[in-house]
């Protein structure tokens, strides 16, 4: 199985292209359930391993077990495992680490053997010439110091959303282990804390992302200057991404790594048989892992991808460097991670500013398009009671705008979520969802125009908060200024408006075209509410807002 | 239901309940192996220092062990610390006390210790070692489903993930016995003082499996296997031979070895510690 040096690094290469192109990005999704087959595991997986692919392929020629996987978030996934719902359509799950599904009721039962493949640990990458400035290349440099440079604002950084991607999720915990932990794994007490230093690490965040894939992308395109916003000097992801960036050499400036002296969270990516599967996927799942450990294929991985060996006896390679990474405990209590998580989106991270531009035409009256909005509203503000539903509602500090339109732009109602009680904005906020009514026109141009307006006047008032426009509309624009006008604004935004981006909703009847247009020219992207509910949609969009 | 021929059980502890649950007139405990702590040069020196580790033996002297861990010592106030300034409590690593037997021989090991040197044997004394024993667990966070994961960690993730592993002694030494042994730069087995062995239990549950008992315990071939498997036969000499033959130390006799507690306790204990039943 062993092929030519140069034609490994030709497959490295077209990896690190197309996790570029952001091939790896955007969650994918099987057409409905497969039927089980000997040879073939249906994994369910996080979408970082989208990178796999060639090296999977080789494995399938070598073992003849192939594997497909369905992409999940890491709650999303967890959810779906400890509910037992995935026993019928996969076989296995593969997801970064099994740490927060070991903690889900019901999850342990449902897991057979776990066997890790590789590791990587999450970490900081930064621009070489920021690092530099600050010191920080060639010496040991703890959390601590990186969270006052943070709070100095000295650097600006982007991270994925913790309850969407592994990513955001184990920065949140090392960052709190280590600034508020007491050298063992976080109690509730401390998972609850509000120090500063911690509003201070998150307080350098400047771009935010439900998925890995999209962040990485838009990190490339702040810094090839192909999106409107200012370059983002760091990146937190898995080493394995960061380094594989760096080696496809398509960013004007290579990042250096930063190992926290204090200690890494690191995945472990164990490739684990569902208990309930069946004695053939059993065998499958043993032949293949057995594969993947063979010491040339974790050789491989470790050429092609970057990730860490997991089998003993494979020398690491020089580029993933040859200081001592002390892990970080990992609370192996569900409250405890539920009030970090919780303290974290509530209290802790950089607020958001999210104006809803919500189409209520005479034709969302259609098919009961008005009633799925509402509900979907009310879903976001609380009504979700799923566990990605807990923490993608309305969050403790969020400015939230609704902004109905359909002949011109409706009137915004603005609602600032109570820190300390948030339930009761949130109620309001779900209540105007519910009185919303369908008739008219659709303008979606000029209710877009105004919501860049409003967001203008909002952010010369309250300018420290991630500020982002969502528009959902069911049908083409009938009424005033039309996607050329846009075109032209969204050129000649001024510069705090630069950083705003729309995501958009493709609903009923919309103009796919112009959706996406109008998302790539602000650097938002689109959501698909053909192939998926519109609630879940308005769920997946919190991750980026 | 139990079925098949034999049924091993890796303890004593979980012997007696397969006992219980089928009574068979004999069974065989062929083989054994103490709890040991794998670990790394620079933390033996660092150990050594702190009074865990008696100068030049490989005991690791399990009472200091638990006053350091009861006063929540971190790596980086070790006086003098420099090669390991982890902010991180000094800690062995162990398995998920919930789901694995090594990590429950090592409950029973620490709840000795805390029990002033005596087996725990009633509910009192479960109430009584609850609080001393449940930080070694709780404060390591997550901790892996196996020793196989757990011992692999420590050979392929090196001092910064796993400067200490609770691992049985047959895994190391089979991994310094075999033909290609990968163990990290720098590794060093300690024996806590006092151990506690984990014997290897066989329960036949057909006649043929008595058969199976027999031959483990008596056919010579067989025993030198189980020796180059790093465990420790009935019989100490083929032990003591396959390792000196390799040309490595004979590993010490351990003499301060102490009982698992019942099943029962044993249970109780898990219980006080979160465990589901």
């Amino acid at each position: 199985m062993r092929r030519p040096a140069a034609a490994s690094a030709a497959v490295a290469l077209i990896a690190a292209v197309a996790l570029l192109a952001g091939c790896a990005g955007s969650p994918e999704t099987t057409d409905g359930p497969t039927e089980p087959e000997p040879g073939l595991l249906r994994v369910l997986a996080g979408s970082e391993l989208a990178d796999l692919a060639p090296i999977l392929d080789e494995a399938a020629q070598a073992t003849g077990v192939r594997v497909e996987f369905d992409f999940t978030g890491t709650l999303d996934g967890a959810e779906t495992v400890a509910s037992g719902r995935a026993d019928t359509t996969h076989d296995a799950t593969w997801f970064s680490s099994n740490r927060y599904l070991a903690l889900q009721p019901g999850a342990p039962a449902q897991m057979g053997t776990a066997t890790e493949i590789v590791s990587s640990p999450v970490v900081l990458g930064l621009r070489r010439s920021v690092a530099d400035a600050l010191g920080w290349i060639g010496r040991p440099v703890t959390w601590s110091e990186i969270a006052a440079a943070a709070g100095a604002r000295q650097f600006s950084y982007g991270m994925t959303d913790p309850s969407a991607s592994n990513t955001g999720f184990s920065t949140v915990v090392a960052v709190a282990t280590a600034l508020v932990g007491s050298g063992a794994a976080l109690t509730v007490e401390q998972a609850a804390s509000t120090a500063p230093a911690l509003k201070d690490f998150f307080a350098a965040q400047t771009l935010a992302a439900g998925s890995s894939g999209f962040l990485q992308d838009a990190h490339v395109r702040r810094a090839t200057r192909a999106d409107p916003g200012p370059p983002v000097d760091g990146l937190i992801n898995y080493e394995s991404v960061l380094l594989g960036l760096n080696a496809a050499g398509t960013l004007p400036e290579p990042l250096e790594l930063i190992y926290p002296a204090d200690g890494v969270i690191t995945a472990e990516y164990p490739f684990t048989v569902l208990a309930p599967a069946s004695q053939q996927a059993w065998d499958d799942h043993r032949k293949l892992t057995g594969y993947l450990r063979t010491p040339a294929v974790q050789q491989a991985l470790m050429d092609r991808t970057f990730r860490r060996p997991a089998v003993p006896g494979v020398p690491l390679a020089p580029v993933l460097g040859t200081a001592t990474l002390v892990e970080l405990p990992f609370p192996a209590q569900a409250e405890v991670v539920d009030t970090l998580l919780t303290s974290y989106f509530d209290k802790i991270r950089r607020p958001s500013r999210t104006i809803y531009v919500l189409d209520t035409s005479g034709s969302m009256g259609q098919d009961d398009r008005i009633g799925d909005l509402r509900r979907s509203v009310a879903g976001i503000a609380g009504a979700d009671p799923s566990l990605t539903g807990q923490y993608r509602r309305f969050r403790g500090r969020e400015e939230v705008t609704p902004l109905p339109f359909s002949t011109n732009p409706g009137t915004p109602q603005t609602f600032v979520v109570d820190e300390n009680d948030p339930g009761p904005t949130r109620a309001q906020i779900a209540d105007a969802g519910n009185a919303l009514q369908a008739d008219g026109g659709t303008a979606i141009y000029d209710s877009l125009r105004r919501a860049y307006d409003i967001a203008g006047e909002q952010i010369a008032t309250d300018p420290d908060r991630f500020t982002s426009i969502v528009l959902m509309t069911d049908g083409e624009n009938t009424e005033g200024s039309d996607v050329g006008a846009f075109r032209d604004y969204a050129g000649s935004r001024p510069e705090d408006l630069r950083t705003v981006p729309v995501f958009t909703v493709l609903f009923g009847e919309s103009d796919n075209e112009q959706m996406t247009e109008v998302a790539t020219l602000t650097g938002g992207r689109t959501f698909d509410a053909g192939t998926a509910p519109l609630a879940e949609v308005f769920k997946e969009i919190r991750g980026y807002v | 239901m139990l079925s098949g021929v034999i049924a091993l059980a890796s303890s004593s502890p979980a012997a007696d309940r397969l006992l219980a649950a089928r009574p068979t007139p004999r069974t065989y405990a062929p083989f054994s192996s103490p709890m040991a702590v794998a670990t790394f040069a620079p933390i033996v020196d660092l150990l050594t220092r702190a009074g865990v580790v008696a100068p030049g033996t490989q005991t690791f002297d399990m009472r200091r062990y638990l006053e350091l861990a009861a006063a929540s010592t971190r790596w980086d106030q070790l006086p003098g610390n420099t090669t390991f300034p982890a902010r991180k409590d000094l800690l062995v690593s162990t398995t998920d006390v919930c789901r694995s037997n090594s990590a429950a021989m090592y409950l029973g090991l620490a709840s000795y210790v805390a029990n002033g040197e005596a087996v725990v044997a009633d509910p009192a004394g479960v109430a009584a070692v609850t609080p001393a024993v449940q930080p070694l667990f709780r404060d390591q966070g997550y901790s892996p489903p196996s020793t196989e994961v757990l011992f692999e960690d420590y050979q392929s993730a090196g001092m910064g993930r796993v400067p200490m592993a609770l691992v049985y002694e047959a895994q190391y030494l089979a991994e310094e016995l075999s033909p290609d042994p990968t163990l990290p730069a720098g590794a060093r087995l300690l024996y806590p003082s006092p151990t506690v062995f984990s014997r290897h239990t066989l329960v036949p549950l057909e006649p043929v499996g008595d058969r199976v008992g027999e031959l483990l315990t008596t056919n010579p071939e067989l025993i030198a296997l189980t020796a180059q498997y790093g465990f420790r036969p009935t019989d100490p000499r083929p032990f003591t031979e396959a390792i000196t033959a390799r040309g490595l130390p004979a590993p010490p006799t351990l003499v301060d070895v102490v009982e698992p507690p019942s099943y029962d306790i044993l249970e109780g204990m898990l219980a006080g510690l979160g465990c589901a039943p």
